[in-house]
């Protein structure tokens, strides 16, 4: 699999935001922060954007950072300028914090002096060009060699901006963001707007009808004041050392951003609302979705859930649907049970003699363990000390399996049979005590939805919910594969193996989606190529790979293509179990 | 009282423990005296454990003959309170890590050739029980459990073992057994109910900032006063960052700490030493910028063994 640049660079990308989010973190002790990382900065220097991320987390930790966001928030409101109130609160912000974070962080300096340099290099001429610029050159020069004369015209920004060096409250920074703004950025502003005093009386209710702000007090989703705060802060400290135009062009950019993530957002409401809520929180989600969307699935994504039936939601169609096809595959279990539990039980033996037999420890002659009687005479005759008898453990506690059974359309026909053969299998390996997963796999939209019915160490009461199996949409697996191979690696067990039934036909076309990279579609042999090359990833990667084939004879073929000659061609659930038994087999046979 | 009583009573005064429990454990060690060939297995603790909670635990469930398992995440100072604890109470102490093959043998022991005789090989806990020892069961939980059930009868009422073909032993009077466990390593097992049945389970709680100075302030007397600050905040920085998920429990490393600290002591410029002890515990590139960070702001890449240790 080829990766191209750009999939590299915005997985470097999301890394860098983590790394500097993290520094943040790191000083401001507040892992709930959500500012925005500086990325466009680390690129000039990586000194600036740390000591950005350094001196905000410093500024949320010694201050009350909700305060001066909100305070931004009414100013903003009033019709101050975006780029220069931002200006002014990098400069006061940056001011009021660094001797606190420098007195905690010896390390901090030499990084703040580094920043400094890096700034002088490397931005000198665009920030003489404007008064902010000005401002902080200035500011700069002073704190690195504490000459405090400047141009006139500065001089009484930067007092306003030194003096609150050893501010201890965030009003004291207001004050100063204020007046430095009024004073030297907006000379108008109070004339038209009013001083701090009416900012400051701004109300919520003002704020809240601002079309500004409105996103943010959207009733439905933010009832709390609190919430809505701490959105603003957000939504302003995204503030850096940028030039009004590059902020000009980060907006734009941003804005683009954001319609995309609001319908991103939208398709992910409905799939919450269609096929459950995702157990993995967002960010475990877009790790995984970074670690293995990729190539073909670039711009795919995955949603991990357990199934509409356990999650909230409302009672809609894909709820009653599911209910009834659970409901149907409980009444072919019913009919089928006797056949059903008989298949489980030679499942299980098959599994279990095989395990046996290699769970025979081997024995050695050893100088010490148990007497072995007839070696005894040996003993006054010979110097050979060798008496005993060593047992030496093959534990075969080191079995870890993977159920992935395809839910796609094209399985409708055969819902209740896959179920039931998942079942089995699920009741088997339970039977033997192998801790084991069961999911099934379908796409929507652009996501691939995998559906835990049961986590590795869940208790076999779980079992049953492999009975909830149901199919519908398209489905993309090598995608699926990719997504179960990720975390099945995780495991500590020394044998794994992954189980796929499905009918030999990956297939997700239906959709045209906008964010992927790849133009190629995902059917027919392009289809079939990349599951095949993600099973012989997985099994590269240690993995037994065992495909059990549910479709059509004439689908046989790509079966084949897909996982080679290790898969079970099941034309009648009667012998279900041998067939998928001899293969297991053949699977321990290759892993012991 | 003898002396090194009279030390220990100190030692335990300076933890603030109840004088009753102190007194019952001076009792103790006089009540059972100690072999002179086998007094040099009485762990002499390199660190002190603080916490007056957990060691009035874990001295009342050992002067009533329970068993007791230590459990909690790195750095809690497992190892140094079961060590201390065979100090404070002057027992012997056998070590045993618990790993996937663990048996019945190794623990207790097994037959051997010597002399022209087939003998039993004694194991540790078979030592412990003849000794009176404190058998310090490290990662308990990384044996299987059919390995540790051949302990059921040693671990509870009965005390005794039983070897076929040996006679039946009874656990010395002052035999205890002290399991640690991390919960949740890589590899460890969910431990058996008939097994944690056996023992008095204490919850070790994470190091605080308090203690984490203390260690470090007793192990390096002369270190400056902004080192130490420093050394105590990096790891807990790491710690907090651990617990938010952001790295791993690599790098939270209290004992690569302090060997940093150490290696700092014989001129190592710091930066580098924290590198070694702490950075490089992790492999992974991207934890290890994140590492580097927070390290960054906590130990300036200038700073010189002079700034760390007062001369």
């Amino acid at each position: 699999m080829s990766l191209d640049h750009s999939t590299n660079y915005s997985e470097f990308e999301l890394e860098l935001e983590n790394r500097i989010r993290n520094l943040m973190w790191t000083v401001s002790g507040n892992y709930g922060l959500n500012e925005k990382a500086d990325l466009e900065a680390f690129k000039i220097s990586k000194y600036i954007a740390m000591y950005d991320a350094i001196w905000k987390g410093a500024l949320a930790k010694y201050f009350d950072r909700n305060a001066i966001s909100l305070y931004i928030a009414k100013k903003l409101y009033l019709g101050a300028s975006e780029a220069l109130l931002f200006e002014a609160v990098a400069l006061c912000g940056e001011a009021a914090s660094y001797k606190k974070a420098i007195g905690e962080r010896p390390g901090v300096e030499a990084i703040r002096s580094q920043a400094f340099d890096d700034l002088l290099d490397l931005s000198y001429d665009r920030l003489s060009n404007t008064t902010a610029g000005r401002i902080r050159l200035a500011m700069i020069r002073y704190y690195l060699t504490g000459e405090t004369r400047t141009y006139k015209s500065l001089q009484q920004a930067c007092e306003t901006i030194a003096s609150i060096e050893h501010a201890q409250t965030a009003l004291e920074i207001i004050a100063a963001i204020d007046a430095l703004y009024n004073g030297s950025f907006d000379k108008d502003f109070e004339l038209k707007h009013g001083d701090l005093g009416s900012v400051l009386d701004v109300s919520i209710a003002e704020l809240r009808q601002s079309s500004l702000w409105s996103d943010i007090f959207d009733d439905e989703i933010y009832q709390n004041f609190d919430q809505a705060v701490e959105n603003i802060s957000s939504a302003v400290m995204g503030i850096s050392t940028l030039t009004e135009e590059d902020k000009a062009s980060r907006k734009a950019s941003q804005a683009r951003v954001i319609i995309n993530e609001e319908a991103l957002a939208k398709a992910h409401q409905y799939i919450e609302i269609n096929y459950g809520t995702s157990y993995l929180s967002q960010r475990e989600t877009q790790r995984i979705e970074n670690a293995v969307c990729k190539g073909m699935h670039q711009g795919y994504g995955l949603h991990f859930t357990e199934g509409v039936l356990h999650s909230d939601g409302p009672n809609n169609y894909q709820r009653k649907y599911i209910t009834r096809q659970h409901e149907k595959n409980m009444m072919v279990f019913y009919d089928n049970y006797r056949l059903v539990r008989k298949n489980i039980a030679i499942l299980t033996s098959f599994i279990k003699n095989e395990m046996e037999l290699h769970d025979q420890a081997e024995t050695r002659i050893t100088q010490r363990g148990m007497l072995v009687p007839h070696r005894v005479w040996r003993v006054g005759r010979t110097n050979d000390p060798k008496l005993f008898r060593q047992t030496v453990a093959h534990g075969s506690y080191g079995f870890v399996v993977d159920v992935l059974i395809d839910g796609s359309g094209s399985q409708n026909k055969r819902q209740s049979k896959v179920a039931l053969q998942s079942y089995i299998i699920s009741e088997a390996l339970s039977n033997v005590k192998i801790p084991h997963r069961v999911a099934s796999f379908c796409s929507f939209w652009s996501h691939t939805i995998i559906r835990r019915f049961r986590d590795y160490g869940d208790p076999r009461e779980m079992n049953s919910r492999v009975l909830e199996f149901s199919a519908s949409s398209n489905n993309r697996d090598g995608l699926a594969i990719m997504a179960i191979v990720e975390s099945l690696l995780k495991r500590e067990e020394e044998n794994k193996i992954l189980i796929v039934l499905s009918d030999g036909r990956p297939n997700d076309i239906n959709i045209n989606n906008p964010y992927s990279v790849s133009s190629e579609l995902y059917t027919g042999n392009a289809a079939i190529a990349d599951t095949a090359h993600q099973v012989r990833f997985a099994r590269a990667s240690g993995i037994s790979v065992l495909g059990v084939f549910t479709g059509k004879e004439e689908d046989l073929q790509a079966e084949k293509k897909i996982f080679g000659n290790d898969f079970a061609y099941i034309r009648d659930i009667d012998n279900f179990s041998k067939l998928v038994g001899l293969y297991l087999k053949k699977q321990l046979d290759n892993l012991l | 009282m003898d002396i090194k009583g009279q030390e220990v009573r100190a030692y335990l005064e300076g933890h603030n423990i109840k004088p009753e429990l102190i007194d019952m454990v001076i009792g103790f060690r006089e009540r059972y005296s100690l072999d002179e060939s086998i007094s040099n297995r009485v762990a002499v603790p390199q660190s002190n454990y603080y916490g007056t909670e957990v060691w009035e635990m874990a001295i009342a469930a050992l002067l009533r003959g329970e068993n007791i398992l230590l459990s909690g995440p790195k750095a809690t100072g497992k190892n140094v309170l079961a060590e201390n604890l065979s100090y404070v109470f002057n027992r012997p102490s056998y070590n045993m890590s618990f790993h996937v093959n663990t048996d019945s043998s190794s623990l207790i022991g097994t037959d051997t050739f010597e002399d022209g005789m087939v003998k039993l090989r004694k194991g540790p806990v078979y030592l412990c029980a003849l000794h009176g020892g404190f058998g310090i069961f490290d990662e308990i939980n990384m044996a299987k459990n059919d390995a540790v059930s051949v302990l059921h009868s040693t671990l509870d009422f009965r005390r005794i073992i039983d070897i076929p073909g040996y006679e039946k032993i009874v656990l010395h009077e002052a035999a205890r057994f002290i399991g640690t466990m991390n919960y949740g390593y890589v590899g460890t097992k969910e431990l058996n109910e008939a097994l944690v049945s056996r023992f008095l389970v204490v919850e070790m709680p994470a190091v605080t900032e308090e203690t984490l100075i203390r260690i470090i302030s007793e192990a390096f007397p002369d270190l400056t006063a902004s080192a130490l600050e420093q050394f105590c905040g990096l790891f807990l920085d790491l710690q907090l960052k651990a617990n938010n998920g952001e790295i791993t429990t690599k790098p939270v490393d209290l004992r690569g700490l302090m060997a940093s600290i150490k290696t700092i002591q014989i001129g190592l410029m710091p930066a580098s030493a924290i590198k070694m002890g702490i950075t490089n515990k992790t492999f992974d590139s991207f934890e290890r910028d994140i590492i580097d960070d927070a390290v960054l702001t906590r130990i300036p890449n200038d700073w010189k063994p002079g700034d760390v240790f007062r001369s």
